[in-house]
């Protein structure tokens, strides 16, 4: 492999670190920087996702997850003693009155860098106006030695 | 040496580029976490008002039967989805602009759902599989609403929840005023509940979902049109509020053919075993521009 080849590589390993950085634009997230300060300076992220699957489907997406110093890949962090969500629920809202919630009692991994979760759920017709939905999830970071961090964190779109 | 220097500088912006991006990204992303604490529902407030019979089962059943024949129909029948939606628009045109105007709009719905699928309020109440939506919008000049009170009414007639929005600002009963998210200002309601616009939409999403039409005549007589949409789940679905699988998801709005009003919606679910079952109906009850709006409805306000 010549060098012209080598730097080509390059550029498109960059261009790929780029267009990960967008994708992760379209995720709602809170982040504990420097989660694990050393040697590598992990961050631990909560994050919620709606994703709109049809004229009558949407999907919550939530995610407990580390990265490492570079930031590429949830889950590319090192591993926690609890990571996971104490509580999550996802709901769809009409009119600012609640027309549905699924509420899931707490879950997590042991001993990992990630844990997600997802939910389907109808897009009920019968909501006239102000039809929005929302995952909302209370996360859990714990590890040994290290913070125990606990956010409140939401996504919530139009639907 | 110097194209390989450049080489390296090259690679070397990119990777800043996009580390910084992320970064800035994350600091973007960054916010105070939101208080989470909950509180009780307020005191059920109770009107007296006559109360409405719901849907019969048999009602439902017919009006699953209806959907069935209609998606047979469809599928020998392909449905332009911007011409459907021309053909709303245009049939309910007429009763949507007797209803404009500044003032109040009340609108009443009565919902039934298969099951209490609905899961439960944030404060540990049960949402009913049957039960009434009460709304009140006051509009200024310019077709802005000023303000709103929707309730969630059971058929004992009592709140369930209860949701306002004035000053900028959504209370919902059933949370805590600092958990109320911020669901921006309410827009004007789609009479049409939101079909002129899922319709003109239905093309975007690939060939899992199709459009159809159809005519039925309600047990009073009056000629009615049907307007659906169909989603195809290849391999099938499981959704959260419901227990089985679902092979297709369908939801139609029917419009009274000589009048332009808008009866209600049905959302369907289509089992692998070829059953098909009711999700949600929703029918209108009362659409009216009122000139006085009942104390116990400007009490919510206070």
């Amino acid at each position: 492999m010549n060098r012209h080849s080598k730097s080509i590589i390059a550029i498109a390993l960059s261009l790929v670190l780029l267009l990960n950085a967008y994708a992760a634009i379209a995720y709602t997230e809170t982040i504990y920087f420097n989660y694990i300060p050393s040697p590598t300076y992990d961050h631990a992220i909560a994050s919620e996702d709606v994703v709109i699957t049809g004229p009558t489907t949407w999907t919550a997406v939530t995610r407990s997850f580390m990265i490492d110093y570079s930031g590429a890949l949830p889950g590319s962090g090192r591993s926690i003693n609890v990571i996971g969500y104490n509580w999550w629920t996802f709901r769809e809202w009409c009119n600012g009155v609640i027309w549905y919630q699924y509420p899931q009692s707490g879950a997590v991994n042991y001993n990992s860098s990630l844990f997600a979760n997802y939910g389907y759920a109808s897009s009920h017709a019968g909501c006239g106006s102000g039809h929005n939905a929302e995952s909302v999830a209370n996360h859990e970071f714990n590890n040994t030695g290290g913070p125990h961090w606990q956010p409140t964190w939401s996504q919530l779109t139009p639907i | 040496m110097l194209k390989r220097i450049g080489s390296i500088v090259i690679v070397s912006l990119l990777a800043s580029a996009a580390f910084l991006l992320y970064q800035a990204h994350q600091a973007t992303a960054y916010q105070a976490e939101p208080a989470s604490s909950q509180v009780g529902l307020a005191p059920s407030i109770v009107r007296q008002r006559q109360m409405l019979t719901p849907s019969s089962a048999q009602d439902v059943v017919d009006a699953a039967q209806s959907v069935a024949q209609t998606s047979a129909t469809a599928t020998a029948t392909v449905y332009d989805n911007a011409a459907l939606a021309d053909e709303v628009r245009l049939l309910t045109e007429q009763w949507q602009a007797q209803l404009a105007g500044p003032g109040w709009l009340h609108i009443l719905v009565q919902i039934e759902r298969h099951d209490d699928s609905g899961g439960s309020l944030p404060n540990g109440q049960v949402i009913p599989s049957s039960f009434q939506f009460d709304q009140w919008f006051e509009f200024d000049a310019n077709n802005q609403v000023i303000r709103d009170v929707s309730m969630m009414r059971g058929l004992d007639n009592k709140v369930i929840q209860v949701a306002t929005y004035q000053d900028g600002s959504w209370r919902n009963s059933a949370l805590a005023d600092s958990a109320t998210p911020n669901l921006g200002a309410p827009e004007p309601p789609s009479l049409d509940f939101n079909f002129v616009h899922e319709l003109s939409l239905a093309n975007t999403w690939g060939p899992s979902v199709t459009v159809y039409r159809d005519e039925a005549v309600s047990a009073d007589g009056h000629r009615q049109v049907i307007f659906g949409i169909r989603q195809d789940f290849s391999p099938a679905q499981k959704l959260a509020n419901f227990p089985a699988e679902l092979s297709a998801q369908t939801m139609s709005l029917t419009v009274d053919a000589t009048t332009g009003q808008v009866i209600g919606t049905d959302q369907f679910a289509h089992l692998l075993n070829g059953d098909v079952v009711l999700i949600e109906q929703s029918q209108y009850v009362t659409v009216e521009h009122v000139s006085e709006v009942p104390a116990e409805i400007l009490g919510f306000l206070e």
